[in-house]
């Protein structure tokens, strides 16, 4: 009796809609996330050679490295030769301790032999807009690298700094090396 | 217990009878009877609920369809909204106006006496608006420094979209005249102005956008009142 007459063709059509409708929904919900491919604000690269051989790699021995105004430690005592470093994308400007030698923390009273030199890396930033998940990425232009004076320090020990690459758009290339 | 069942009993039968009768009664007419051609404008009643229940939206959209031939019509929605997106590393509030224009089918084969509608549609939609970063996050590989958190807000003017919209619903009739409805819309996008070095996270009538597509999703609850202009036959 109470029946409706529903052209049936019509009513298909509504449906596959529908379902259509909720498909996209559903798919597309994943765009929330950045996911680890996505290049976001790459690292300083940087390599260490032998001053005396300068084609060789040459790791410092026990290297620390910490931001000149930061109380955490970046990288404590490694030994490889290339590094990978962030740089702040607040300011123009990041200086950073490179420690030869580092001493254990714990022993970090004890006499040691330890060498401090100071970088600082200037340049220019750019910020670019990647999507809604991963915001923006900040690429740096112009990079210079400038050691720095230390009270205490008599002997240094990096002798050379070369900008490898001036533009750090992507982390495949060295940026800087350093020979010592 | 015996009593209430012999009651129901009583009852059921009593409805069905009276269901029976008058729908031979509605049955007798049915010849004669004249459809309702008219303006129906109304309100989506989605919208000023969002608007008290969530902080960062407000909104209004007018509604309105015009029948023209049997179960054709023609039908438009003009609104006006503020939309706030808020991810995890990045918000924005897009803030405008848009009109929708397009056509409406009805599906359904009303029998005499009602005039339900179960539509499908086409709209073509057109919206300006502005899009504001509020504060993003810069992304960095790594978690040494403490996050770059940069607050606006920076805001772009006269952005422009549009986008066609597959429409899906009922309208059913509540009381005389007085329709409730409610719908979905398939939204693909054809054109977009975006702010330089950004993009629109949504757009006012669009809904959300996402990143990797050019289709978006909507829905409406609809409140509609017909205004009658004249009566035709049905055939």
């Amino acid at each position: 009796m109470l029946r409706k007459k529903i052209k049936e063709f019509d009513l298909k059509i509504l449906g596959v809609g529908l379902i259509f409708i909720a498909l996209i929904n559903f798919s597309c919900q994943r765009d929330d996330i950045c996911p680890d491919s996505t290049p976001i604000t790459p690292l300083l690269r940087i390599s260490f050679f032998d001053i005396e051989n300068p084609e060789v790699p040459k790791p410092p021995t026990n290297l620390r490295v910490k931001a000149a105004d930061m109380d955490s430690i970046y990288l404590n005592r490694v030994n490889v030769s290339e590094i990978s470093i962030p740089l702040k994308t607040d300011i123009d400007f990041t200086e950073y301790e490179f420690i030869l030698n580092a001493p254990i923390i714990t022993q970090a009273d004890s006499v040691s032999n330890s060498n401090t030199d100071k970088i600082r890396f200037t340049y220019a930033r750019n910020e670019i807009y990647i999507n809604r998940a991963c915001s923006y990425k900040v690429n740096y232009i112009n990079l210079k690298a400038s050691p720095q004076t230390l009270a205490e320090d008599s002997v240094r020990w990096i002798k050379n700094i070369v900008v490898e690459e001036e533009n750090i758009e992507n982390e495949t290339n060295t940026h800087i090396f350093i020979y010592h | 217990m015996k009593q209430t069942l012999i009651s129901l009993f009583t009852i059921s039968i009593f409805f069905l009878f009276n269901f029976w009768s008058a729908n031979s009664q509605t049955n007798l007419d049915t010849i004669q009877y004249k459809e309702k051609y008219g303006l129906r404008l109304g309100i989506d009643l989605s919208k000023p609920l969002k608007t008290l229940l969530e902080d960062d939206y407000r909104g209004l959209e007018i509604i309105g369809d015009y029948r023209v031939y049997k179960n054709y019509y023609l039908a438009a929605e003009i609104g006006n909204e503020e939309l706030s997106i808020t991810e995890q590393n990045i918000s924005a509030t897009a803030k405008g106006s848009y009109i929708k224009l397009g056509a409406d089918y009805n599906a359904y084969d009303n029998w005499a006496g009602m005039e339900n509608v179960i539509f499908v549609g086409m709209r073509y939609a057109f919206s300006t608006f502005s899009q504001t970063l509020e504060e993003y996050t810069v992304s960095g590989s790594s978690q040494y420094f403490p996050p770059n958190i940069v607050e606006g807000p920076f805001e772009t003017k006269g952005l422009t979209a549009s986008w066609v919209e597959l429409v899906a619903g009922l309208k059913v009739e509540l009381l005389n005249n007085l329709y409730l409805g409610a719908n979905v819309q398939l939204k693909r996008r054809i054109t977009q102005t975006t702010p330089s070095n950004f993009d629109n996270l949504a757009i006012p009538g669009f809904n959300r956008t996402y990143d990797e597509s050019l289709f978006g999703v909507g829905y409406s609850y609809t409140i509609s009142y017909l205004i009658p202009l004249y009566k035709k036959a049905k055939n």
